[in-house]
């Protein structure tokens, strides 16, 4: 799971995944703005199968809340 | 996905960016919402940017300035505060998971496209406090970042929001319901011990409707007395800003002299408790001194409203010069620690005062900035 993350977040924001570091999140990460993190937020769903709501979206906004929240609902 | 930037028309868009934003914003349900805070402002419309496709079909993004005067180092010139970047999440989820792709770097170029538009108007300043999420792109349009503290001061006004507040720590039941009603007691006792026989009895809080020229004049001696900037708080903004009954307008009056004016906003919030939030608060030089009884009147209002609590957000800023944190702190308020991201826009022509620009302890801010708009 923890590698898929860094993959679909390291592809939206056209990084490398080795760049994706586990403090990774919006203002930490090249690129990571708001409508990448759509971006994000959209292959997460599809990857995952998995629907999120605004709220939540809005929330996630770093690697490690990501993660904690596909382990507990993904 | 081909897009275009452009400003608003007033044809035709109102209502998809009304229904844009109603997702977001819990103040606005209808056009009529939206009209009064975008379009009803005294000091002219906003400037409003839109992405939509390229088609013309579909709205997907939205930013704004909203109009407003400031003072600064004894200048009055036109401002504004930098607002909602609000995207169409559904929608453009929708469109990714289709296969198409966004832009990158679209909300920096919907953001520095209002910037533009409000120089254009003739807006020297732009302040925002924008969320995490939408800080990248406004720090790559050219925003500066303001360092400050900012707590929340809270004074609790009954045993249930106090019941509320322990939840988190104590998940017994009987042992938060005792807990919340020693402490509720306790705090209750010490504030009136604190405020028996000193509360003077030549203060007064004195409702207003409307604030008019008379109230003009507390902002006019504020900005004259004050080497800080400042919205300017006029009449017509004011009565803009805080135009709903859930509004408290108050004069302070001491000796039967106006010497300043709160504004206490009265409302149920989302947790269901009835809160009192203290969201603007101006007062004459000499008069800063009876901040403290004037507090303690404020509580005796958010008391007489049969509210839960009062709070009071407080930017460590200008404000400091009068030690109102300790006046707080000493009136038992409870403290937390919250953090904004307060950033600025503006003009060359305010390039030399750069540095007093972006320090804090210039400033004076009050809710009245931060409320949503």
């Amino acid at each position: 799971m923890e590698e898929k993350l860094k993959f679909i977040i390291a592809n939206c924001c056209q990084l490398d995944p080795s760049e994706i570091k586990n403090d990774a999140g919006v203002n930490h990460t090249p690129n990571w703005d708001s409508l990448v993190h759509i971006d994000i937020m959209a292959c997460i769903e599809q990857e995952f199968d998995i629907s999120l709501d605004t709220k939540t979206i809005t929330a996630l906004i770093a690697y490690r809340d990501i993660l904690m929240y596909l382990k507990d609902f993904g | 996905m081909k897009t275009v930037i452009r400003a608003r028309s007033d044809e035709g868009d109102d209502s998809k960016i009304v229904s844009l934003l109603s997702g977001f914003y819990e103040n606005i349900n209808s056009r009529d919402d939206w009209k009064h805070l975008y379009l009803d402002n005294p000091e002219g419309k906003a400037i409003v940017s839109l992405i939509e496709e390229s088609s013309g079909e579909k709205l997907i993004g939205h930013y704004s300035v909203i109009r407003m005067y400031f003072v600064a180092f004894g200048k009055r010139f036109l401002g504004g505060k930098g607002e909602g970047e609000i995207f169409d999440l559904s929608y453009l989820r929708s469109l990714i998971k289709r296969g198409q792709k966004i832009e990158s770097g679209l909300s920096t170029r919907l953001v520095s496209h209002t910037l533009e538009g409000a120089k254009k108007e003739g807006i020297q300043m732009v302040c925002t406090n924008p969320s995490e999420l939408a800080l990248r792109s406004h720090l790559d349009s050219g925003y500066e970042t303001v360092d400050h503290e900012l707590r929340i001061f809270v004074s609790i006004l009954n045993r249930r929001y106090l019941a509320h507040l322990l939840s988190e720590r104590l998940k017994s039941r009987i042992v938060r319901d005792v807990s919340s009603c020693l402490l509720a007691m306790v705090l209750k006792s010490l504030f009136f011990m604190k405020t028996f026989l000193k509360g003077d009895e030549k203060i007064e809080l004195k409702p207003i409707i409307r604030f008019n020229e008379e109230t003009d004049k507390l902002m006019e001696a504020f900005a004259g007395s004050f080497d800080c900037i400042a919205i300017e708080r006029n009449h017509k903004h004011l009565n803009w800003r805080f135009s709903g009954e859930e509004y408290r307008k108050f004069t302070v009056e001491y000796d039967s002299k106006t010497v300043g004016y709160v504004v206490l906003h009265v409302f149920t919030n989302p947790n269901g408790f009835k809160e009192a939030c203290l969201v603007d608060y101006l007062f004459m030089k000499d008069y800063w001194v009876i901040f403290k009884d004037v507090i303690i009147k404020i509580v005796e209002e958010a008391r007489k409203n049969e509210c839960d609590f009062l709070r009071l957000n407080y930017m460590y800023d200008f404000k400091e010069n009068f030690s109102i944190s300790k006046i707080l702190k000493n009136l038992f308020f409870l403290q937390r620690y919250d953090k904004r991201n307060i950033l600025l826009s503006f003009s060359p022509q305010f390039e030399q005062e750069k540095l007093k620009i972006l320090n804090i302890r210039n400033w004076y801010f009050t809710d009245l900035y931060f409320e949503a708009y």
